[in-house]
């Protein structure tokens, strides 16, 4: 069977601005193209999903291999938060080219390693 | 979900049955003709009769030709494809009559399979678009349904292939509903200004090198038929002229889309040229079957803003996709983090109420100025038509809208220059973009007085996301894209709770574990500074001025 995995090095996954991201990819099985690791953030919530691809890392023909390592430093922001409507996570994408085949790891980014919680205060709602 | 009413689709179903019974065959005629073969002819006999109907004088070419296919001779009676043989339009009619006149060489075109089967002219397929009508009618009442039934698909097929998350960038895609509105507004305010200004403008500059000729009113008369909002005019005319001694008849009075013509003016035109009155007509040296009345060029008001308002929509919506598309080929790394953070300003940021409340006030103004003339004169249209017993509805519906759109600027504008009394405020805020955990501090101001009552200010956090919604009208449900708003924190910088002082100076601090500004194309977080102040207790003016707030940069 097919396999692509994809492991940070630390198992915490709570990352402050600035910190180093590092973490390695195998995959088994599979001869691709190109191998491409994507660190991005996306939106949760009710409103339609947004990408923000921040960095590529990209793999050109990795045929005499079956794992690389990765590494990227993490920029200011955005923080991952949470509110009622729309959150943020950040994650880091494997992909496989031309199958697609992926393993995606999540983690938080933010001043203090967590996400911000925006839903402790009380709420004011306004819709237009 | 509440169920659309069954009776709607019925009687969607039922004319879309009844138009496919009475377009259907003559469209499938046209269609078959396109394969005939085109074969040389002579027409034998040919004349124009006319023949009285419920809508007026209709005029038929009997005309008679003979041809010949694979070595035979055949004669056919058959002018068109289509079920009926006879038009409305004189100078259609005329035209036919003088390309096919008797003893003239042409051109008809034979069924091959059947060759005792044989038409001179074939039949227009544009007719065909009218049978998409009743679909198009459907597809919009639908069109919820429609979309949704798309968008489970693509959830289902997500579920299935589960392809990549970084590639799901669903806030960048493109609204098929605001694809199809799109191209509805661009294609009906094409058709609108094509008809109601460019045609009658080419007419009027084609008409301009046309010659004179003397011309006989044969039939004058203001035809009323009752329509589905009430008595429909149309004016009825037909005139009959002489070029190089060969006499010729039209039915065109003049330039110009005839739907809204005012009613009045066709029964003064009527009152002024009864049957049997002489006057000057002009008519197309090429062409001599051609001939107008009057060249005038008279453009009315409906459809042009009606064309207009149409292709602005539809102008709108595409720059939205251009707008989409540009950022989704360019939102990654730097572009992406200048995107989500916003305009990072340096020193000291200074806002004041924009734009100031008399430019809304005088835009109020104009646009009631702009609508109050059409509305002025449609209505007095409507007032000399009923003074002969006639009801202009067209002009009357047009003209109470032009003047409530008048009435509601008006209101508008008056909202605006009241404010221009109140005290207006004007903040310095230092930094000029705040940092998380970290202190700013606000001046303010007012310009002209300060208020008498009480004054706040306040530092909001706000999360925003734009939200499709289901609404359910009476026919049907349709969904719309709002923007949510939730306050998820507000901080009281400073407040005075009477007689504030027209200048002062509050201090504060953005929470250390609290969210950035965030921008994002479909929703994010954004920071204001609010001030809300009154004369009295009971009176509440507020003023809100986004700010970015940045993560620490320490």
């Amino acid at each position: 069977m097919n396999t692509v995995s994809l492991k940070l090095d630390h198992s915490q996954r709570n990352y402050c601005p600035g910190d180093k991201l590092a973490g390695a990819v195998t995959w088994e099985n599979e001869e691709p193209r190109r191998v491409e690791i994507r660190l991005f953030w996306f939106t949760v919530g009710i409103a339609p999903r947004q990408i923000g691809l921040v960095e590529k890392m990209v793999i050109d023909r990795p045929r005499f291999q079956n794992s690389s390592n990765f590494a990227f430093r993490l920029p200011p922001g955005p923080y991952s938060f949470m509110g009622i409507r729309i959150g943020l996570c950040w994650a880091v994408e494997v992909v496989l080219l031309p199958s697609k085949r992926h393993a995606t790891a999540y983690f938080n980014l933010g001043p203090a390693g967590e996400p911000v919680m925006l839903i402790s205060e009380p709420l004011i709602k306004q819709t237009e | 979900m509440r169920r659309s009413p069954n009776i709607l689709w019925f009687f969607l179903i039922a004319l879309t049955l009844i138009i496919g019974w009475g377009l259907g065959p003559d469209f499938y005629d046209a269609l078959r003709s396109r394969t005939w073969t085109t074969v040389p002819c002579r027409i034998l006999r040919s004349h124009v009769f006319e023949e009285p109907s419920n809508y007026g004088m209709r005029y038929v070419l009997r005309v008679e030709y003979a041809y010949p296919f694979a070595g035979r001779d055949y004669r056919s009676t058959r002018f068109g494809t289509g079920q009926n043989q006879d038009t409305m339009d004189v100078a259609r009619a005329g035209q036919a009559a003088v390309r096919f006149a008797e003893g003239k060489e042409a051109v008809c075109f034979v069924n091959p399979q059947y060759p005792s089967e044989a038409v001179l002219e074939r039949g227009n397929l544009w007719g065909g678009l009218f049978l998409l009508g009743p679909l198009l009618i459907i597809g919009l009442m639908g069109q919820e349904q429609i979309f949704a039934w798309f968008g489970k698909r693509r959830r289902n097929r997500r579920a299935v292939l589960s392809p990549p998350i970084s590639e799901l960038n669903d806030a960048l895609g493109i609204d098929g509903r605001y694809v199809l509105f799109g191209v509805m507004g661009l294609v009906m305010g094409t058709l609108l200004l094509g008809m109601s200004v460019a045609r009658p403008l080419s007419d009027w500059r084609r008409t301009r090198s046309w010659m004179e000729a003397d011309a006989t009113i044969l039939h004058s008369e203001l035809i009323s038929r009752s329509g589905i909002h009430g008595p429909e005019y149309s004016l009825e005319v037909v005139f009959e002229y002489e070029v190089n001694g060969k006499r010729y008849r039209s039915d065109k009075a003049g330039l110009g889309f005839s739907i809204e013509a005012p009613v009045a003016d066709m029964s003064d035109w009527v009152a002024a040229h009864p049957a049997g009155a002489r006057m000057r007509c002009f008519v197309n040296p090429q062409d001599p079957t051609e001939a107008v009345l009057d060249r005038h060029l008279r453009l009315e008001w409906i459809s042009p803003a009606l064309g207009l308002l149409m292709m602005g929509f539809g102008l709108f919506l595409f720059a939205g996709f251009r707008r989409t598309w540009r950022l989704r080929k360019q939102l990654a790394g730097d572009v992406l983090a200048a995107y989500w953070q916003g305009k990072v300003r340096e020193g000291t940021a200074t806002f004041r109420v924009f734009p100031p409340v008399w430019v809304p006030a005088l835009g109020c103004l104009a646009a009631a100025l702009i609508c109050a003339p059409p509305g002025i004169w449609s209505l007095s249209k409507f007032v000399r038509a009923l003074s002969h017993g006639q009801t202009d509805l067209i002009n009357l519906l047009y003209g109470i809208f032009a003047l409530a759109g008048v009435g509601y600027f008006i209101c508008l504008g008056w909202k605006y220059l009241v404010q221009v009394f109140k005290p207006r405020p004007i903040l310095e805020v230092t930094p000029a973009a705040l940092q998380v955990g970290r202190p700013f501090e606000v001046h303010w101001n007012f310009s002209g007085r300060a208020p008498r009552g009480w004054m706040r200010l306040w530092l909001d956090g706000v999360e925003e996301a734009r939200v499709r919604r289901l609404i359910h009208a009476h026919y049907g449900s349709i969904s719309e894209e709002k923007t949510e708003r939730f306050t998820f924190k507000s901080i009281l910088l400073a407040e005075v709770q009477a007689d504030p002082a027209r200048a002062g100076r509050a201090d504060g601090r953005v929470p250390a574990e609290t969210m950035h500004s965030f921008k994002g194309v479909k929703g994010g977080v954004t920071w204001q500074i609010r001030i809300e102040f009154g004369d009295r207790k009971t009176e509440k003016l507020e003023h809100k001025f986004p700010i970015t707030v940045t993560p620490d940069r320490r």
